[in-house]
């Protein structure tokens, strides 16, 4: 709670001083969020502190821009100290009539549809909390090169990070820790990253036809990004083997209709099972959507989505409908061949002075088969609260 | 047969003649609400039952490149989009990502994100006139491309001074969706302009957006200006 406050009078500070300053803008986010599960406990109860940095070095389009952001939170339900300052990005990025350099700590996303983000694959993700979590909270960012060539409608992006970051597992026992049905095993930490040596790196083609589609073509080399262990040594080691990615996305708008589509293959892919031993398979997953807005701008979405090692399909259906200061949505996912069900609805409401009340809910199904089963019966309850400054 | 022939080459120059005027009225209605190729204008749009004014800054090259950036309100800051030809993107800043979406969603009460990044109707909607006296020209304007933010718009124009008045946004059917009505003209950036857009709801006459222009002036971006990466 001190770091959380510490650093809000410092970022009023700074907001303040460079208040004139046309060149720099200074974002900031002071929130609580709050998330109740049905089995009892408090998942989080956390006061945090975000704030954004961007600073131009003059007025020009070609002026190298300075982006740093860290965020700051707690977790008071938690018995431990559990105070987090986080840079989330520090990054350098320079634009020329065919480049953009971005250098620095970041985050990137390729994923055109929305709910599991197959494609953001540049970035490793934090599944401790809560395996459903918002992205922007779960994806850890890396130190990244990330350079943009663009002629016409082509654009070429090389990416490097000289050194990969490990996923955060669920921590064992945990009610999303995967083999918690499976053993009680001590488990070894996932082993550090050296520099160049761990490497990862990729690139992504992108080319707007001018009919409309946009069509992209991506390849990564990278570690393992799912939660896999193996027994070895009478414990349980994580697997984490560099793996080979390739994936193909698309989106198309005609009228108020649009498409969207990412299909991902991986080599290799390791996969939890109950013999715990090290298996692997080449994996395709894919998600195909199509939205559709309305004239009174309701926004309904269907999205088809499958995934090969477990042999699983699903169905969602995503509603989104504004009305005056209030956001309503609400997701239904589906499995298309396993009892898989999950319903989020959600409600946002914006209050003057740049507030924001967010609350919404996860109510799980999941018999056998599906990706949900480890989370049968069990509702979420959630409650975020913002002030932008 | 040759009185014949001259009626029909007569009747084929005045239809030419016609088009050719209409579709010269449409670039000059045009003209007069995009001051170059190459320009930026400070817009801000106060809705019926909005608590909260929006406030854009637009960046226009052509008429297929278009950069708008949402100052206010600002718990809507950074949620910029691009136009490239017929297509857009929205930056969802808590998400750091772009999505895709239509032209016809609304940017904010009645104003869709069209009405915005798309200020050109010149190549991409063919004119006739379909009326006219003695002080305005009637233009319908048909779509000649799919994903339009409107199909058809007919376009009032003063004969003295070619200025736009008023605009009715339709359907494919002929229904009117929007009424668009521009005054209070003055000079900016090397001409007269339309500083205020009123645009209302065909059902609900109650419902409106006044998009005022606070400032607009000429200015040359690189098409590099106009990528998905400058959406952060």
């Amino acid at each position: 709670m001190r770091n959380v406050l510490f650093f809000l009078v410092l970022i009023l500070t700074i907001t303040q001083l460079w208040a004139d300053d046309t060149e720099t803008k200074v974002n900031s986010e002071v929130g609580f969020r709050f998330a109740r599960g049905s089995w009892g406990n408090n998942v989080r109860s956390k006061p945090y502190l975000k704030s954004e940095l961007q600073k131009k070095f003059n007025d020009d389009f070609s002026s190298p821009l300075l982006d740093i952001s860290f965020r700051a939170s707690e977790n008071l339900t938690s018995k431990n100290q559990n105070e987090e300052v986080e840079l989330r990005s520090l990054r350098l990025s320079k634009k020329g009539t065919h480049y953009a350099f971005d250098w620095g700590l970041q985050t990137v996303n390729w994923s055109e549809t929305f709910g599991f983000n197959i494609l953001d694959i540049v970035n490793p993700r934090d599944w401790s909390e809560f395996v459903f979590e918002d992205l922007s909270w779960a994806q850890i960012p890396v130190w990244a090169l990330k350079n943009s060539f663009f002629y016409g409608n082509f654009k070429f992006q090389l990416i490097y990070v000289p050194r990969a970051k490990n996923l955060i597992a669920p921590r064992s026992g945990s009610y999303f820790d995967p083999l918690s049905k499976l053993t009680t095993l001590p488990r070894k930490n996932y082993s550090s990253k050296k520099i160049f040596k761990d490497d990862e790196w990729g690139m992504r083609l992108e080319y707007l036809f001018d009919f409309g589609l946009d069509l992209s073509l991506i390849s990564y080399e990278h570690f393992n990004r799912t939660p896999v262990y193996s027994l070895k040594e009478g414990g349980l080691v994580p697997t984490d083997p560099k793996l080979k990615s390739y994936a193909l996305s698309f989106t198309y708008a005609l009228n108020s209709f649009v498409l969207r589509g990412d299909t991902l293959q991986t080599s290799n892919q390791p996969y939890n099972s109950s013999d715990l031993l090290n298996h692997t398979k080449n994996d395709w997953q894919g998600i195909y959507g199509l939205d559709y807005t309305f004239e009174n701008q309701l926004m309904i979405g269907g999205q088809y989505e499958f995934e090969q090692i477990s042999k699983n399909k699903w169905g969602s259906i995503q509603l989104k409908k504004s009305i005056k200061d209030f956001d309503l949505q609400c997701l239904f996912f589906f499995g298309l061949n396993n009892d898989d069900r999950w319903v989020r609805p959600e409600l946002t409401w914006h209050l003057p002075y740049a507030m924001t009340i967010r609350a919404y809910s996860d109510f799980i199904r999941g018999k056998s088969g599906g990706v949900l089963s480890p989370f049968d019966r069990k509702k979420l309850y959630a409650m975020n609260f913002n002030w932008m400054f | 047969m040759i009185k014949c022939l001259m009626v029909l080459l007569i009747s084929i120059n005045f239809s030419l003649y016609a088009q050719v005027n209409a579709d010269l009225l449409l670039k000059k209605a045009d003209d007069i609400r995009n001051p170059s190729d190459s320009f930026q204008m400070k817009v801000n749009v106060h809705s019926t039952g909005d608590g909260e004014d929006s406030e854009f800054e637009v960046f226009i090259k052509g008429k297929d490149k278009t950069l708008i950036k949402t100052i206010l309100p600002r718990r809507d800051r950074g949620r910029n989009m691009l136009m490239l030809q017929e297509n857009m993107w929205v930056f969802i800043p808590n998400l750091k990502r772009e999505v895709r979406i239509s032209l016809a969603q609304k940017l904010t009460g009645q104003t869709a994100n069209g009405d915005l990044s798309r200020m050109r109707w010149h190549g991409d909607y063919e004119a006739k006139i379909s009326k006219e006296d003695a002080s305005s020209y009637e233009l319908a304007l048909t779509a000649t491309k799919k994903g339009l933010t409107y199909d058809k718009i007919t376009l009032w124009i003063d004969k003295k001074n070619n200025y736009p008045i008023k605009a009715e946004y339709l359907s494919l059917s002929g229904k009117k969706l929007k009424e668009a009505i521009f005054s209070d003209y003055k000079e900016m950036a090397g001409g007269m302009r339309p500083t205020k857009i009123l645009i209302k709801d065909a059902l609900n006459n109650k419902e409106t957006s006044l998009l005022t222009i606070i400032e607009m002036k000429a200015k040359n971006f690189p098409d590099s200006f106009f990528v998905r990466e400058n959406l952060q």
